[in-house]
Protein backbone atom coordinates (compact mmCIF):
# COMPACT_ATOMS: atom_id res chain seq x y z
CA UNK A 1 0.00 0.00 0.00
CA UNK A 2 2.73 2.19 0.96
CA UNK A 3 4.48 1.78 -2.59
CA UNK A 4 1.25 2.40 -4.36
CA UNK A 5 0.89 5.74 -2.37
CA UNK A 6 4.45 6.62 -3.23
CA UNK A 7 3.96 5.70 -6.58
CA UNK A 8 0.85 7.91 -7.00
CA UNK A 9 2.42 10.83 -5.23
CA UNK A 10 5.61 10.61 -7.63
CA UNK A 11 3.42 10.38 -10.71
CA UNK A 12 1.07 13.88 -9.26
CA UNK A 13 4.67 15.19 -8.70
CA UNK A 14 5.26 14.29 -12.32
CA UNK A 15 2.08 15.89 -13.53
CA UNK A 16 2.76 19.12 -11.94
CA UNK A 17 6.50 19.61 -13.33
CA UNK A 18 5.01 18.52 -16.81
CA UNK A 19 1.93 20.84 -16.63
CA UNK A 20 3.21 23.74 -18.33
CA UNK A 21 3.95 21.69 -21.53
CA UNK A 22 0.43 19.79 -21.33
CA UNK A 23 -1.05 19.96 -24.90
CA UNK A 24 -1.80 16.35 -24.83
CA UNK A 25 -1.95 13.84 -22.05
CA UNK A 26 0.23 11.58 -23.99
CA UNK A 27 2.89 13.90 -25.54
CA UNK A 28 2.63 16.12 -21.98
CA UNK A 29 4.55 13.09 -20.23
CA UNK A 30 6.47 11.50 -22.83
CA UNK A 31 8.79 12.67 -25.31
CA UNK A 32 7.23 11.46 -28.66
CA UNK A 33 9.89 12.36 -31.02
CA UNK A 34 11.93 10.28 -29.60
CA UNK A 35 12.46 6.47 -28.57
CA UNK A 36 14.55 4.52 -25.92
CA UNK A 37 14.75 0.80 -25.24
CA UNK A 38 15.72 -0.67 -22.03
CA UNK A 39 16.45 -4.98 -21.24
CA UNK A 40 16.07 -5.61 -17.99
CA UNK A 41 14.33 -8.37 -15.61
CA UNK A 42 10.47 -8.13 -15.11
CA UNK A 43 9.62 -7.21 -11.32
CA UNK A 44 5.27 -6.49 -11.39
CA UNK A 45 2.90 -6.30 -14.02
CA UNK A 46 0.22 -4.28 -12.97
CA UNK A 47 -2.57 -5.12 -15.30
CA UNK A 48 -5.26 -2.10 -14.70
CA UNK A 49 -6.80 0.47 -16.13
CA UNK A 50 -6.45 3.09 -17.29
CA UNK A 51 -3.05 2.16 -17.89
CA UNK A 52 -1.05 -0.92 -17.50
CA UNK A 53 2.44 -1.25 -15.78
CA UNK A 54 5.21 -3.45 -16.29
CA UNK A 55 8.42 -2.67 -13.83
CA UNK A 56 11.85 -4.01 -14.55
CA UNK A 57 15.09 -4.03 -13.36
CA UNK A 58 17.31 -2.42 -15.86
CA UNK A 59 21.02 -2.86 -14.83
CA UNK A 60 23.74 -0.59 -16.42
CA UNK A 61 27.94 -0.47 -16.90
CA UNK A 62 27.62 0.62 -13.33
CA UNK A 63 25.69 -2.55 -12.02
CA UNK A 64 23.27 -0.51 -10.33
CA UNK A 65 19.69 -1.65 -10.77
CA UNK A 66 17.66 0.92 -12.06
CA UNK A 67 13.65 0.61 -11.50
CA UNK A 68 12.32 1.55 -15.32
CA UNK A 69 8.06 1.61 -15.55
CA UNK A 70 6.25 1.19 -18.72
CA UNK A 71 2.97 2.37 -18.90
CA UNK A 72 0.89 0.79 -21.70
CA UNK A 73 -2.72 -0.09 -22.50
CA UNK A 74 -5.20 -1.49 -20.26
CA UNK A 75 -5.82 -4.72 -19.61
CA UNK A 76 -8.60 -5.31 -22.67
CA UNK A 77 -6.10 -3.88 -25.35
CA UNK A 78 -3.09 -6.13 -23.77
CA UNK A 79 -5.36 -9.18 -24.28
CA UNK A 80 -5.91 -8.37 -28.08
CA UNK A 81 -1.89 -7.97 -28.27
CA UNK A 82 -1.65 -11.20 -26.51
CA UNK A 83 0.20 -9.06 -23.40
CA UNK A 84 -1.25 -10.85 -20.16
CA UNK A 85 -0.24 -11.63 -16.90
CA UNK A 86 0.19 -15.58 -17.91
CA UNK A 87 2.48 -14.58 -20.12
CA UNK A 88 4.33 -11.90 -18.79
CA UNK A 89 5.87 -12.56 -15.40
CA UNK A 90 8.01 -11.85 -12.66
CA UNK A 91 12.13 -12.88 -13.32
CA UNK A 92 11.44 -13.40 -17.12
CA UNK A 93 14.06 -11.09 -19.46
CA UNK A 94 12.45 -8.36 -21.87
CA UNK A 95 13.31 -5.29 -23.86
CA UNK A 96 10.89 -2.63 -24.17
CA UNK A 97 11.24 0.18 -26.70
CA UNK A 98 9.20 3.19 -26.20
CA UNK A 99 8.65 6.98 -25.63
CA UNK A 100 10.82 8.25 -22.87
CA UNK A 101 9.35 10.55 -20.07
CA UNK A 102 10.26 13.77 -20.53
CA UNK A 103 11.58 14.33 -17.13
CA UNK A 104 14.14 12.27 -17.67
CA UNK A 105 12.47 9.62 -14.84
CA UNK A 106 12.64 5.85 -15.38
CA UNK A 107 9.51 5.64 -16.90
CA UNK A 108 8.37 4.96 -20.96
CA UNK A 109 5.12 4.84 -22.90
CA UNK A 110 5.66 1.20 -24.53
CA UNK A 111 5.71 0.89 -27.85
CA UNK A 112 7.12 -2.57 -28.68
CA UNK A 113 8.23 -5.19 -26.55
CA UNK A 114 10.48 -8.47 -26.85
CA UNK A 115 9.43 -11.47 -25.48
CA UNK A 116 12.16 -14.12 -23.40
CA UNK A 117 11.81 -15.97 -27.01
CA UNK A 118 12.93 -13.13 -28.95
CA UNK A 119 9.27 -12.44 -30.59
CA UNK A 120 8.88 -8.91 -30.94
CA UNK A 121 5.61 -7.68 -30.34
CA UNK A 122 3.62 -4.13 -30.81
CA UNK A 123 1.63 -2.74 -29.03
CA UNK A 124 1.17 0.51 -29.93
CA UNK B 1 -42.85 -2.60 5.45
CA UNK B 2 -45.85 -2.66 7.37
CA UNK B 3 -48.84 -4.49 6.66
CA UNK B 4 -51.49 -2.16 6.12
CA UNK B 5 -48.71 -0.48 3.81
CA UNK B 6 -48.40 -3.71 1.82
CA UNK B 7 -52.51 -3.92 1.33
CA UNK B 8 -52.44 -0.83 0.25
CA UNK B 9 -49.63 -1.46 -2.19
CA UNK B 10 -51.43 -4.72 -3.52
CA UNK B 11 -54.54 -2.43 -4.25
CA UNK B 12 -52.73 0.02 -6.20
CA UNK B 13 -51.31 -3.12 -8.03
CA UNK B 14 -55.02 -4.31 -8.91
CA UNK B 15 -55.78 -1.21 -10.46
CA UNK B 16 -52.97 -0.22 -12.04
CA UNK B 17 -53.38 -3.87 -14.19
CA UNK B 18 -57.03 -3.51 -14.39
CA UNK B 19 -56.43 -0.28 -16.31
CA UNK B 20 -53.08 -1.31 -18.43
CA UNK B 21 -55.56 -3.99 -19.51
CA UNK B 22 -58.24 -1.61 -20.33
CA UNK B 23 -55.90 0.23 -22.28
CA UNK B 24 -54.38 -2.65 -24.07
CA UNK B 25 -57.73 -3.57 -25.50
CA UNK B 26 -58.20 -0.34 -26.71
CA UNK B 27 -54.78 -0.38 -28.13
CA UNK B 28 -55.80 -3.15 -30.15
CA UNK B 29 -58.30 -2.47 -31.68
CA UNK B 30 -56.62 -0.67 -34.72
CA UNK B 31 -53.80 -2.93 -35.15
CA UNK B 32 -50.25 -1.11 -34.77
CA UNK B 33 -47.69 -1.87 -37.83
CA UNK B 34 -44.72 -3.34 -36.71
CA UNK B 35 -41.20 -1.22 -36.87
CA UNK B 36 -39.79 -1.66 -40.02
CA UNK B 37 -36.84 -3.35 -39.77
CA UNK B 38 -33.38 -1.11 -39.74
CA UNK B 39 -31.70 -0.69 -42.76
CA UNK B 40 -28.10 -1.85 -42.01
CA UNK B 41 -27.20 -4.06 -39.17
CA UNK B 42 -24.34 -2.47 -37.22
CA UNK B 43 -24.39 -5.15 -34.07
CA UNK B 44 -20.94 -6.45 -33.44
CA UNK B 45 -17.45 -5.36 -31.54
CA UNK B 46 -15.92 -2.91 -33.64
CA UNK B 47 -11.78 -2.00 -32.85
CA UNK B 48 -10.70 1.10 -34.00
CA UNK B 49 -8.56 1.71 -36.07
CA UNK B 50 -8.14 5.40 -37.16
CA UNK B 51 -4.26 6.57 -36.40
CA UNK B 52 -4.00 8.93 -33.24
CA UNK B 53 -3.16 12.16 -35.84
CA UNK B 54 -6.99 11.53 -36.13
CA UNK B 55 -8.06 12.73 -32.67
CA UNK B 56 -6.93 16.17 -33.50
CA UNK B 57 -7.40 16.61 -37.24
CA UNK B 58 -9.29 19.79 -38.74
CA UNK B 59 -9.68 21.15 -35.40
CA UNK B 60 -11.06 24.77 -35.91
CA UNK B 61 -9.75 27.69 -34.08
CA UNK B 62 -10.74 28.18 -30.50
CA UNK B 63 -12.20 31.06 -29.14
CA UNK B 64 -10.41 33.40 -27.13
CA UNK B 65 -12.37 31.96 -24.09
CA UNK B 66 -11.54 28.73 -24.96
CA UNK B 67 -7.87 29.18 -25.77
CA UNK B 68 -7.75 31.00 -22.71
CA UNK B 69 -8.98 28.10 -21.01
CA UNK B 70 -6.67 25.97 -22.78
CA UNK B 71 -3.46 27.84 -21.56
CA UNK B 72 -4.42 27.74 -17.76
CA UNK B 73 -5.19 23.79 -18.33
CA UNK B 74 -3.95 22.26 -15.21
CA UNK B 75 -3.87 18.39 -15.88
CA UNK B 76 -4.58 17.73 -12.53
CA UNK B 77 -8.09 19.53 -12.59
CA UNK B 78 -8.54 16.57 -14.99
CA UNK B 79 -11.32 14.04 -13.90
CA UNK B 80 -10.09 11.15 -15.69
CA UNK B 81 -7.14 11.41 -13.21
CA UNK B 82 -9.94 10.68 -10.32
CA UNK B 83 -11.13 7.74 -12.75
CA UNK B 84 -14.02 10.22 -13.61
CA UNK B 85 -15.37 9.07 -17.27
CA UNK B 86 -14.31 10.97 -19.84
CA UNK B 87 -17.46 10.92 -21.37
CA UNK B 88 -18.65 11.83 -25.09
CA UNK B 89 -17.11 13.25 -27.64
CA UNK B 90 -14.08 13.50 -25.72
CA UNK B 91 -14.01 9.70 -25.77
CA UNK B 92 -15.01 6.90 -27.85
CA UNK B 93 -13.81 8.17 -30.96
CA UNK B 94 -10.39 7.00 -31.63
CA UNK B 95 -8.30 3.94 -29.63
CA UNK B 96 -10.80 2.10 -27.73
CA UNK B 97 -13.17 -0.09 -29.08
CA UNK B 98 -16.78 -0.39 -28.59
CA UNK B 99 -19.94 -3.09 -28.81
CA UNK B 100 -22.98 -1.81 -30.74
CA UNK B 101 -26.29 -3.69 -29.36
CA UNK B 102 -29.17 -2.85 -31.96
CA UNK B 103 -33.02 -2.76 -32.01
CA UNK B 104 -35.40 -1.67 -34.46
CA UNK B 105 -36.26 1.25 -31.30
CA UNK B 106 -32.77 1.63 -29.75
CA UNK B 107 -29.10 0.94 -30.53
CA UNK B 108 -27.15 0.66 -27.65
CA UNK B 109 -22.91 1.78 -27.98
CA UNK B 110 -21.23 -0.45 -24.91
CA UNK B 111 -17.44 1.03 -25.00
CA UNK B 112 -14.80 -0.52 -23.07
CA UNK B 113 -13.18 2.72 -21.58
CA UNK B 114 -14.56 3.55 -18.51
CA UNK B 115 -17.51 1.51 -18.79
CA UNK B 116 -19.49 4.07 -20.89
CA UNK B 117 -22.80 3.68 -22.49
CA UNK B 118 -24.62 5.78 -25.02
CA UNK B 119 -28.37 5.26 -25.41
CA UNK B 120 -29.18 6.00 -28.85
CA UNK B 121 -33.01 6.38 -29.49
CA UNK B 122 -34.67 5.32 -32.96
CA UNK B 123 -38.11 5.30 -32.01
CA UNK B 124 -38.80 9.06 -33.39
CA UNK B 125 -38.74 10.59 -30.09
CA UNK B 126 -37.48 14.03 -29.58
CA UNK B 127 -35.63 14.73 -26.05
CA UNK B 128 -36.78 17.10 -23.72
CA UNK B 129 -35.88 20.88 -24.12
CA UNK B 130 -34.47 20.36 -20.33
CA UNK B 131 -32.44 17.11 -18.82
CA UNK B 132 -29.52 16.87 -16.71
CA UNK B 133 -26.22 17.47 -18.44
CA UNK B 134 -24.60 14.25 -18.67
CA UNK B 135 -21.07 13.43 -19.13
CA UNK B 136 -22.46 11.54 -22.44
CA UNK B 137 -25.42 13.66 -23.66
CA UNK B 138 -28.32 12.28 -24.40
CA UNK B 139 -28.97 10.69 -28.30
CA UNK B 140 -31.75 10.46 -30.46
CA UNK B 141 -30.72 8.59 -34.02
CA UNK B 142 -32.98 8.17 -37.57
CA UNK B 143 -31.98 6.58 -40.44
CA UNK B 144 -30.98 8.03 -44.05
CA UNK B 145 -30.92 4.98 -46.22
CA UNK B 146 -28.74 3.22 -45.02
CA UNK B 147 -26.64 5.29 -42.92
CA UNK B 148 -27.57 6.12 -39.43
CA UNK B 149 -27.08 9.89 -38.11
CA UNK B 150 -26.96 10.80 -34.16
CA UNK B 151 -27.75 13.83 -32.98
CA UNK B 152 -26.30 13.72 -29.34
CA UNK B 153 -26.92 17.14 -27.16
CA UNK B 154 -27.23 17.58 -23.26
CA UNK B 155 -23.69 17.24 -22.97
CA UNK B 156 -22.08 18.56 -19.62
CA UNK B 157 -19.66 21.39 -19.72
CA UNK B 158 -16.05 19.86 -19.36
CA UNK B 159 -12.80 18.76 -21.19
CA UNK B 160 -13.29 18.14 -25.00
CA UNK B 161 -9.72 16.76 -25.50
CA UNK B 162 -7.10 15.40 -23.09
CA UNK B 163 -4.95 18.46 -23.40
CA UNK B 164 -7.06 20.78 -22.11
CA UNK B 165 -9.03 22.51 -25.01
CA UNK B 166 -12.60 22.70 -22.67
CA UNK B 167 -16.62 23.02 -23.81
CA UNK B 168 -19.20 24.82 -22.50
CA UNK B 169 -22.42 22.75 -22.32
CA UNK B 170 -23.32 23.91 -25.65
CA UNK B 171 -21.92 20.61 -27.67
CA UNK B 172 -24.10 19.07 -30.49
CA UNK B 173 -22.09 16.67 -32.00
CA UNK B 174 -23.47 14.45 -34.94
CA UNK B 175 -22.43 11.43 -36.55
CA UNK B 176 -22.95 9.97 -39.32
CA UNK B 177 -22.20 5.79 -39.34
CA UNK B 178 -22.10 3.52 -42.48
CA UNK B 179 -20.70 0.52 -43.63
CA UNK B 180 -18.31 -0.55 -46.20
CA UNK B 181 -16.31 -3.44 -47.54
CA UNK B 182 -19.01 -6.09 -47.26
CA UNK B 183 -19.60 -5.06 -43.89
CA UNK B 184 -16.29 -5.47 -42.09
CA UNK B 185 -15.51 -1.49 -41.72
CA UNK B 186 -17.70 0.99 -39.93
CA UNK B 187 -16.56 4.68 -40.78
CA UNK B 188 -18.27 7.82 -38.98
CA UNK B 189 -18.07 11.28 -39.96
CA UNK B 190 -18.12 13.16 -36.88
CA UNK B 191 -19.23 17.10 -36.85
CA UNK B 192 -18.47 18.46 -33.22
CA UNK B 193 -20.28 21.82 -32.72
CA UNK B 194 -19.90 24.22 -29.88
CA UNK B 195 -19.83 27.27 -30.56
CA UNK B 196 -18.57 28.79 -27.47
CA UNK B 197 -15.43 26.63 -27.90
CA UNK B 198 -14.87 26.95 -31.73
CA UNK B 199 -15.08 29.92 -34.68
CA UNK B 200 -16.27 26.98 -36.78
CA UNK B 201 -17.67 23.12 -36.76
CA UNK B 202 -15.59 20.14 -36.31
CA UNK B 203 -15.44 17.36 -38.59
CA UNK B 204 -13.64 14.61 -38.20
CA UNK B 205 -13.64 11.16 -39.53
CA UNK B 206 -12.88 7.75 -38.30
CA UNK B 207 -12.90 4.29 -39.28
CA UNK B 208 -13.16 0.47 -37.17
CA UNK B 209 -12.78 -3.24 -38.38
CA UNK B 210 -15.31 -5.60 -37.03
CA UNK B 211 -14.03 -8.23 -34.79
CA UNK B 212 -16.18 -11.11 -35.39
CA UNK B 213 -15.26 -13.21 -32.43
CA UNK B 214 -14.55 -10.51 -29.97
CA UNK B 215 -15.41 -9.18 -27.37
CA UNK B 216 -15.28 -6.01 -24.50
CA UNK B 217 -13.96 -6.45 -21.33
CA UNK B 218 -14.25 -4.37 -17.99
CA UNK B 219 -11.74 -1.38 -18.59
CA UNK B 220 -12.80 -0.26 -14.53
CA UNK B 221 -10.07 2.88 -12.73
CA UNK B 222 -9.28 2.66 -9.51
CA UNK B 223 -8.17 6.11 -8.29
CA UNK B 224 -5.64 4.68 -5.50
CA UNK B 225 -3.91 3.01 -9.12
CA UNK B 226 -4.20 5.94 -11.00
CA UNK B 227 -1.08 7.50 -12.72
CA UNK B 228 -2.36 9.65 -15.54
Amino acid sequence: MLTVARLVLVALLSIVAVKAAAHHSLASLFDVARTVTVTGEVTRFDFIAPHGYIHMNVTDESDEPTVWQIETYPPGMLIRKGLTPEVLQPGQKISARGYPSRDGRPLMRLLTITMPDGEQRQIQ
Amino acid sequence: MSRARSRHHGRRVVVTLSLSAWLSLVAAIPSVAPAADPPTDFSGVWLATSPRSAGGANRPEPTSRARADLEAHDPLDDPVIRCVMPGFPRSGLIIYPFEIVQTDKMLVILYEAFGMVRRIYMDGRELPDYLPPARSGYSVGHWEGDELVINTTHVAPGLLTGGGLRQYGDVVALERFRLRDDGQVLEAEVTITAPETFSGPWVRSFTWELDPDGMIYESVCDPADSRF
